[in-house]
């Protein structure tokens, strides 16, 4: 776009004339454009002067107004509900996992080593492999600066071998995993403070790869998380990995194919 | 024991606080300083507040409508550039509207919730931004005791914008000044500033934007908005 019409779009702006789709697209230049971002500042600056900002608040609730009626419906309820969920049957999960560990166990014929369920077979099977060739879960933050924007991507954790990751309420995570040398089911899932299971990578099936592959869909921590330290585990399998293995890693049993770290969350 | 973080700076002193969920109730409820005059005691009735905790669109908007003026004054004082101002209400009330269902009304009232959340997001995007949040805030918050832009030298600022405006307004040709005060201060419709003018919609609509940026070019009205703090 030249320059030209960019200055049009940004006086229609301003004026309250460009329609939102318009007006999405110049925002999303202005973040990178400083001149540009300047000129809009001045030109705003006199139109809210003279008219007491009546074109601001009338354009900036039209924004709010589409972006809510993107969302999905009763949100805010649903997260409620879904904590209160969570919460009510947290009890039971701590009583009933290690009974059904116990069962499994005492009920489990002896198996190889390398075909439990949370044991790590993507290696290649029973192929002896060198302790170093463990998968590793990255754990990459980014905090969000707009309603449309994030700022830049942090590495804040490779597990097990940083152990804890440091972030903050407001940041997105997203979890990635790297040396895998075979498709493999992996699930990762935090315990917090408070007792509050997250499902943080349902069941996925990664594959092997030379770098870094993202898994899942990024987690926004102030959905449902509140400061302090949440216990991660990952799981990798060569089956999918059920609720109760995953209970199982979070009490600190079957340590094989679980990758354990902490995610120091600060406000 | 008290283990309130503060979330404005500055001599308050929490006096019966023991545990975190005290603590809390003591941060949010402050009554005074100017960010607490920030938002405005305007409220929403008890039933909106609880339609807004599960989410429904339209107490979300009854509550924006309540409580917008007053967040955004709080933005203002975080954020100079309106561009800046802009995305950041967006943001924070999107937050709201995320996070809606954590507002604890046995807590304390829902203006000082916004409130807090407004601020910590605004520190948020500005640490994003790589930028530190101007200090003065909080040594404004101990001593002021009324909005931003409200105080005798704002007003005097604002009054020299004013005069400067009038200036402006008065090298006008007849029709430029009808279409100026029709059309940008008063944001009237095209066709009733053109009526008033004697001159047609379209060429209406052009000299709107043709005067705003002359408005923006004239030297003495831009050194006078420079130094209103608060549009």
């Amino acid at each position: 776009m030249s320059l030209l019409l960019r200055e049009r779009d940004i006086e229609r702006a301003v004026l309250g004339e460009l329609t939102p789709a318009d007006e999405a697209r110049l925002f999303e230049h202005l973040h990178g454009c400083a001149p540009c971002q300047a000129r809009y500042d001045e030109l705003t600056k006199v139109k809210s002067f003279v008219d007491g900002a009546a074109v601001v608040h009338a354009r900036a609730r039209a924004r709010l107004v589409a972006a809510v009626d993107r969302l999905p419906a009763g949100r805010g309820a649903q997260e409620r509900q879904d904590r209160s969920r969570r919460s009510r049957w947290l009890p039971a999960l701590f009583v009933l996992a290690p009974a059904a560990a116990i069962v499994v166990w005492l009920a489990k014929p002896a198996a190889p080593p390398n075909k439990t369920v949370d044991e790590v077979t993507m290696r290649g099977g029973a192929d002896p492999t060198p302790t170093s060739a463990t998968p590793t879960l990255i754990i990459y933050a980014s905090r969000k600066t707009g309603p449309a924007r994030h700022g830049p991507v942090r590495l804040v954790a490779e597990l097990p071998g940083s152990g804890e990751a440091r972030v903050s309420l407001s940041d997105y995570l997203q979890l990635g995993v790297r040396g895998l040398r075979a498709a493999a089911h992996v699930r990762v899932a935090g315990l917090d403070d408070h007792g509050s299971v997250h499902d943080y990578l349902p069941d996925t099936v990664a594959l092997p790869a030379a770098r870094t592959s993202a898994l899942g869909r990024s987690v926004e921590l102030a959905r449902d998380h509140a400061p302090g330290t949440v216990k991660v585990v990952a799981l990798f399998s060569d089956a999918p990995v059920s609720d109760g293995a995953v209970m199982d890693a979070l009490a600190g049993r079957g340590s094989a194919g679980v990758v354990t770290g902490a995610l120091v969350i600060e406000p | 024991m008290v283990t309130c973080a503060m979330t404005f700076g500055g001599g308050h002193r929490l006096t019966s606080a023991s545990g975190s969920f005290e603590a809390s109730c003591v941060c949010y409820s402050r009554p005074r300083g100017p960010v607490a005059a920030a938002v405005a005691p305007a409220r929403v009735d008890s039933d909106t507040e609880a339609r807004f905790r599960r989410g429904e669109r339209e107490a979300f908007l009854s509550v924006y409508e309540t409580h917008a003026p007053a967040v955004r004054r709080l933005v203002g004082r975080f954020f100079g550039s309106p561009f800046e101002r802009e995305e950041a209400v967006q943001e924070i009330w999107l937050h709201v509207h995320r996070i809606a269902a954590t507002f604890d009304p046995t807590r304390g009232d829902l203006a000082p919730w916004l409130r807090v959340v407004a601020a910590n997001r605004c520190k948020e995007l500005l640490r994003a931004l790589g930028r530190r949040p101007d200090p003065r805030i909080e040594l404004a918050d101990v001593h002021a005791e009324e909005p931003a832009g409200a105080g005798p030298e704002n007003a005097a600022r604002t009054a020299r914008a004013r005069e400067a405006l009038t200036r402006f307004e008065a090298q006008l040709s007849r029709e430029d000044a009808i279409v100026f005060r029709l059309s940008l201060v008063e944001e009237r419709s095209h066709d009733e500033a053109a009526r008033a003018a004697g001159i047609s919609a379209r060429r209406c609509k052009y000299l709107r934007m043709k005067l705003l940026v002359r408005a923006a070019a004239d030297p003495a009205l831009r050194a006078a908005l420079a130094e209103v703090t608060e549009p």
